[in-house]
């Protein structure tokens, strides 16, 4: 089997500061992954830069063979500040945004049904509580039907409620092809989910037993 | 009534109208733009950009509208390129390019014997002196305004969202935020013949600050603030003929009024769905 993620050597430096000295790394497709590790290990910025939204100072990511179109999902530990509005039903379908029309309706629909969002369809994102908007963004993330999903810290600043529905859209995920890497520290997702775990320290990352 | 009809049988009075109806129903999709994207420190330079602009125009006898066009979209380069070096913030930028065009602006106006009356003409304007082609302008800025958010749709949804998620998508975050800032700033040049430099906001920023309240998405946002903008530019282009009153003025009152009625209406809503909770 091939890899989806292939990381040779990477380098990133902020200034003077060393924040991933030397990590490789190869993800197959349809893997899931968590990623934990200490404040400032370089969990964010690892996933920024496989976005190409992170200059790299040195070595290589190459994502689907370094494919142009290759499709990423990213959902951010708080998304969106604004005190404009956009519905959740818009939110999806940024996702689904390149499909056309007549598909567009009905992957959006399902996706806020898989992940219990139906209701909030017509509500504005920014006025949802933080589960609430968790759910809307792995919906968004679900109607991208991405070859690559990027969660940053998907449970943090969530109640236990909150938690616990985002962690069984996540549990539901298995079933599907996409490869998943999450960051996180909570070990509660590291339990409930049973995926990998990737430890980063230092800039670099060994497999957790 | 019958010096109303009288009033709308004159050339300038039915360009105004025109003017004032189309820019009203088209602006405040700038105004969204503006709002949504933090642009209101590059707004109040573009708005000294037309100060700068206008002066230009009467020191060296130009076209007024196509001037301050230019010196716009000029600020908005050097702005967007100021952004690119990231040496500073956009909105300490704007604030450092707001003060140097007014500098300038004073200096132009004092070397090249600008009389101090026309420069402030640029500050309040009227729609009565719109012309056949500061409508086709303001036609064109308008269409071009409705198509793009239309077609682009989408894209404005996700870049407003999140410019992270946007660029992960493999989208050109940076190419249609120019694009959003380049039309702002010919909406804002393009308004201050009608509206005066000063009074921009009111066809622009405060139509969208009524639609938002209340309003669950972004489509309701663009629509509601558009149909606003349309109702008030008419209803205040009337009231200030009726009343023999300036335009500019009367609009900028009309929409703030309004404003405050939505926000008094707003907490009121807010209070008796508290109340309904409760109950239930």
């Amino acid at each position: 089997m091939g890899s989806l993620v292939e990381i040779r050597n990477l380098h990133v430096q902020y200034g003077l500061r060393t924040v991933i000295d030397d990590l490789s790394l190869v993800v197959r497709p349809s893997e899931k992954i968590l990623l934990s590790g200490p404040n400032g290990c370089g969990k964010t910025t690892l996933l920024r830069c496989m976005m190409k939204l992170q200059k790299i100072s040195g070595g290589s990511i190459l994502i689907d063979g370094g494919s142009d179109s290759a499709d990423i999902a990213y959902c951010k530990q708080e998304t969106g500040h604004s005190n404009y509005p956009l519905s959740a039903r818009e939110v999806v379908a940024i996702g689904a945004m390149r499909r056309n029309r007549s598909e567009r309706r009905e992957i959006v629909e399902f996706a806020l049904d898989q992940t219990g969002c139906s209701k909030l369809a017509g509500r504005n994102f920014f006025s949802l509580s933080g589960g609430e908007k968790q759910r809307v963004s792995l919906a968004r993330c679900l109607a991208q039907d991405p070859s690559l999903l990027l969660l940053d810290e998907p449970t943090s600043f969530l109640d236990e409620e909150g938690c616990d529905s985002v962690l069984n859209v996540l549990n539901s995920l298995d079933s599907r092809q996409m490869t998943v890497i999450a960051v996180t520290h909570d070990l509660l997702m590291t339990r409930r989910l049973g995926w990998k775990v990737l430890r980063m320290d230092k800039g670099g990352v060994q497999w957790a037993t | 009534m019958g010096n109303l009809i009288f009033l709308f049988s004159l050339k300038p009075i039915v360009l105004g109208l025109i003017g004032m109806a189309v820019s009203g129903f088209s602006f405040p999709i700038a105004g969204v733009i503006i709002l949504n994207n933090g642009l209101i420190p590059m707004r109040y330079m573009l708005m000294h950009g037309v100060i700068l602009g206008g002066t230009l125009a009467i020191a060296w006898n130009l076209p007024m509208v196509l001037m301050v066009m230019l010196t716009n979209i000029l600020l908005v380069l050097l702005m967007m390129a100021v952004n690119r070096s990231r040496s500073m913030t956009l909105a300490n930028a704007s604030t450092a390019m707001m003060v140097s065009t007014m500098g300038l602006a004073s200096l132009i106006s004092h070397v090249l014997d600008v009389p101090s009356k026309d420069t402030l003409e640029v500050l309040w304007g009227s729609p009565f002196a719109l012309t056949t082609g500061d409508i086709v302008v303001i036609g064109l800025l308008s269409v071009a305004l409705v198509v793009y958010c239309s077609v682009c749709f989408d894209i404005i949804c996700v870049v407003f969202f999140d410019k992270d998620i946007a660029g992960a998508m493999g989208l050109n975050v940076r190419r249609h935020y120019t694009v959003m800032v380049m039309m702002t700033a010919l909406a804002v040049a393009v308004s201050m013949k009608a509206m005066g430099a000063l009074l921009v906001d009111a066809l622009l920023v405060l139509p969208v600050l009524i639609a938002a309240r209340g309003a669950q998405g972004l489509k309701q946002l663009f629509v509601r603030s558009s149909l606003i903008g349309l109702a008030l530019s008419i209803s205040g282009y009337i009231v200030a003929l009726v009343w023999n009153l300036p335009v500019s003025g009367v609009l900028a009152l009309m929409s703030a009024v309004l404003y405050g009625v939505s926000s008094i209406w707003n907490v009121h809503l807010k209070r008796r769905n508290i109340i309904c909770s409760r109950r239930k």
